[in-house]
């Protein structure tokens, strides 16, 4: 009997077994990876709570003896929390990355092994396969790291957006909604320190008040400066914050389809966003 | 006192509030807080509209002294509208404990299956087999033949388990 002839009936064996999970395509999460590295590492968050913990420092100096009281207060209780605030984003990130690992097929990228294969293949060649043979081999390697790769990745980027979906979103409420609690109490922090200034120079009409007037415009106009920066950086924050949140949702409805085009570019999109205001946030 | 007393017993006894429970909460205090700042910003807007009432002339003594008092209240204010938005904060905060011990479980979860997709490596085993099988073939001889088919069922066994659905935790 020719056994040459049962080889392409092994093949094709091989291709049965393994071909059904390749219906999904070949692996190119590439887009959930992008989105899922961009959402780890948009920053905002984390300087806000710091921030919000530290108000006292900066507010202290312009306080009455009265709103001192209540101040040290309130910043005791805040520093209480401070490490609640920091350990929701901790999660978040860390979910994140674990996603964009499962996600990214850089790490699981065969071809060094495939192509060592395929040498091992040539030097083969002269003990009986042919040409022909070899081609074949190649391409149904290639197939077989594809598909299993794939198989593998999508299930498990399925699980976790599915399974993480609700509980991401409720901790990126928690952000969004803690980040408008800092950037209202920097509101009045702002208008605590600025308030000052507002009633107390016009008061100050004595010539001997001259340089004290001239001081205390110069901290005045430096002071609301670094407000209007803050300012700047809660909106960011909120804005990032809220894009995570978006583009997270449409990966869970998208799950059975994270190849579809219109899917890949609007995730690519969320992932470009993310990026800008991050840039925009490093300023 | 008493009715004190007792929702301090059960705010101990009672499980934390949902994550929505908390947010509700979180936003009802947040609404007060909002009420204060912005009395706040009234007085503030009261205060400099007298002290612009004297166009740049010098304000006398008594009025200087009554927008300070009020100066002092508007701050008061302010800083009891900050400790609601704390309290709000740290009500938000008390709910998440369930939501980030999960996402964490996941992310174990997920670096286990991350280990599993490194034995890809299974895959390429098999192709190899496949090859053996082929050079068997090639020699037509029967004993290495059989001993790839061997080969390659173990490596199809190892692949269909690693690509087969998690089995239930009772029976793992």
């Amino acid at each position: 009997m020719d056994l040459r002839r049962c080889l392409p009936l092994f093949v094709l064996a091989a291709s049965l077994l393994l071909g059904g999970c390749a219906s999904t395509g070949p692996v190119s999460l590439a887009e959930v990876r992008q989105f899922a590295d961009a959402s780890a590492r948009l920053g905002g968050y984390g300087e806000l709570s710091r921030r919000y913990r530290d108000t006292y420092e900066r507010e202290q100096p312009y306080l009455s003896p009265a709103a001192d009281r209540i101040a040290k207060e309130n910043d005791a209780r805040r520093r209480a929390v401070y490490d609640d605030f920091v350990s929701i984003q901790k999660t978040v990130v860390l979910y994140m990355q674990t996603l964009s690992v499962l996600a990214g097929d850089a790490r699981y990228d065969l071809s060094d092994r495939i192509d060592d294969l395929g040498n091992g293949l040539k030097a083969n060649a002269e003990s009986g396969l042919q040409q022909r043979q070899i081609a074949a081999y190649t391409g149904l390697t290639r197939l077989l790291t594809r598909v299993i790769a794939s198989g593998y990745q999508n299930r498990s980027v399925e699980t976790m957006v599915r399974d993480g979906d609700a509980d991401v979103q409720v901790l990126l409420e928690a952000m969004i909604a803690l980040t408008k609690l800092y950037a209202k109490t920097n509101d009045n922090e702002k208008k605590t320190v600025l308030g000052i200034f507002d009633v107390e120079i016009p008061f100050s009409t004595k010539t001997s008040d001259r340089m004290l007037v001239t001081l205390a415009k110069v901290h005045y106009l430096n002071k609301s400066t670094e407000y209007k920066l803050v300012d700047k950086r809660y909106d960011l924050a909120l804005q990032g914050l809220t894009k995570v949140s978006l583009g997270h949702q449409k990966l869970r409805e998208n799950l059975n389809n994270l190849h579809g085009d219109e899917v890949r570019k609007l995730l690519a999109t969320y992932a470009r966003d993310l990026t800008k205001l991050r840039d925009a946030l490093s300023d | 006192m008493a009715n004190d007393e007792k929702l301090k017993q059960d705010g101990a006894k009672a499980p934390p509030p949902s994550p929505a429970e908390a947010m509700s909460t979180a936003h009802q205090v947040e609404e007060l807080a909002d009420k204060l700042s912005e009395c706040a910003d009234s007085i503030h807007q009261r205060v400099m509209r007298d002290i612009r009432r004297h166009q740049g002339q010098d304000v006398p003594e008594p009025e200087q002294m009554a927008a300070r008092a009020l100066l002092n209240a508007e701050m008061e204010l302010r800083q009891r509208a900050n400790r609601l938005y704390g309290e709000a904060a740290a009500c938000i905060v008390s709910s998440l404990g369930q939501p980030q011990a999960h996402l964490i479980q996941l992310t174990v979860d997920a670096a286990d299956k991350i280990k599993r997709i490194t034995r890809i490596g299974d895959g390429i085993t098999l192709v190899a087999r496949l090859l053996g099988l082929a050079a068997a073939a090639s020699t037509g001889q029967v004993v290495p033949i059989l001993a790839a088919v061997e080969g390659l069922k173990t490596q199809l066994d190892i692949v269909a388990i690693d690509n087969a659905p998690p089995l239930p935790a009772s029976s793992a």
